[in-house]
C-alpha cells in the first residue's frame, strides 16, 4: 500500500544504488535464513507462491477510493509466509510490477524496503499480540494497520533522505505533502486491515495449521 | 460466545479503524481529489506528466500494460501449480 509512486530519474543514481543494495542485502539474508532451516517448510513455499500471485494481481488494480489507490496485502504476506519468505515475495512483486509498467526500475529497491517493513511489522505484531488478543480477525487487522503505518513512515523517510531531483520544494514542504499522502494511504489501510482480518480468520477456521505459530 | 480477550481485541481494532478513517478523510479533504501518481508529484513538487487516465471498469483501473499483466499472471498461476504439485502434494 505504501509505495513510492515516482518515475525513474526522481532519485539520484547514488540513492537508487543505495536502496537497491539495501534491498538485495535483505533479500540475501532472507534466502540465507530460509536455506539454513534444517527442514524447509514445503507448505510455506507454496503459500509464498500463492501470496505472490494474489498480491501481484491486486497490487496493479487502482481502486476508485480517495482519487485512486491500491492495496498491497503486504502484512498478510508477512502473516502467512513469514518475514523471510515474505521479503522475497515483495521483491518479486516489485520487479514484476515494474516489468509491466507500474513503477520505475530505479525505485524497486526503495519500494522493496518499504514493503519489507510492512511484511516484518505485520508479522511481528501478529505474533506478539497472540497472548493479548487471541481473536484472529482483530489481531490480523491491528497488525495490518501497524505494518502499513510503519511502511508509510519508511516511505516518507526514504524520499526525504534521497531528495527528489529537479524540484525547488524545501524539505518541510515535501514532508507536509508526503504526510498527507501517508494519511490518505492509511484510509486504504482500513480496507486492507478488514480484508486481511477476514482472510486470516477464515484460514484460522478451516486450516489453522497454515498460520505460523498458531497451531499447537 | 466471545471471550473477553476477543472483545478487547475487536474494540481496539474498531477504535483504530475509526481513528484512521477520520484522519484519512481529513487528509483527503485537505489535499483534494487526485490519483496516487498525481498526488505524489504534487507532494514533491514535480510537474504532473498528465497521463490520460482511463475510467477503467466502474472506476477500477489497471496500472501498467494489461497484456503484460495477463501474461505475468498466467506465468504466476503456472508457478503456483508447479509449487503446489511439487512442494505441497509430495510427501
Amino acid at each position: 500500500m505504501a509505495h513510492i509512486h515516482l518515475e525513474d530519474g526522481s532519485f539520484s543514481l547514488l540513492w537508487v544504488a543505495v536502496w537497491w543494495t539495501a534491498a538485495i542485502i535483505l533479500a540475501g539474508m532472507a534466502i540465507y535464513l530460509m536455506r539454513s532451516e534444517k527442514k524447509p517448510d514445503r507448505r510455506k513455499i507454496t503459500l509464498a507462491a500463492f501470496c505472490t500471485a494474489a498480491a501481484f494481481a491486486i497490487f496493479q488494480v487502482s481502486l476508485p477510493i480517495f482519487g485512486g489507490v491500491h492495496l498491497n496485502l503486504t502484512p498478510l504476506i508477512g502473516i502467512l509466509a513469514g518475514p523471510a519468505a515474505g521479503s522475497l515475495v515483495v521483491l518479486i512483486i516489485n520487479i514484476l510490477s515494474s516489468a509491466i509498467g507500474h513503477g520505475g526500475w530505479g525505485l524497486i529497491g526503495a519500494n522493496t524496503l518499504v514493503n519489507i517493513v510492512e511484511v516484518f511489522v505485520g508479522y511481528a505484531c501478529f505474533r506478539l499480540l497472540k497472548s493479548t488478543i487471541p481473536d484472529l480477525f482483530s489481531r490480523a487487522g491491528i497488525a495490518t494497520i501497524a505494518g502499513l503505518f510503519c511502511g508509510n513512515i519508511v516511505m516518507i523517510l526514504i524520499v526525504i533522505i534521497s531528495g527528489v531531483q529537479g524540484v525547488n520544494q524545501g524539505t518541510g514542504q515535501i514532508l507536509t505533502g508526503l504526510s498527507l499522502i501517508a494519511a490518505v494511504n492509511m484510509g486504504v489501510a482500513v480496507i486492507e486491515a478488514f480484508i486481511t482480518g477476514l482472510i486470516v480468520a477464515y484460514i484460522g477456521k478451516i486450516r489453522p495449521d497454515l498460520l505460523i505459530g498458531e497451531h499447537p | 460466545m466471545i471471550a473477553s480477550g476477543d472483545t478487547k481485541g475487536r474494540l481496539v481494532f474498531l477504535i483504530l479503524l475509526v481513528l484512521v478513517a477520520i484522519v484519512a478523510f481529513a487528509a483527503y479533504q485537505l489535499s483534494g481529489n487526485m490519483g496516487i501518481e498525481e498526488r505524489f508529484n504534487h507532494a514533491v513538487g514535480l510537474e504532473n506528466p498528465g497521463n490520460a487516465d482511463s475510467d477503467g471498469w466502474f472506476g477500477f483501473v489497471l496500472e501498467g500494460s494489461p497484456l503484460l499483466y495477463a501474461i505475468v499472471l498466467g506465468i504466476l498461476a503456472l508457478g503456483i501449480l508447479f509449487t503446489y504439485r511439487y512442494f505441497w502434494c509430495k510427501p
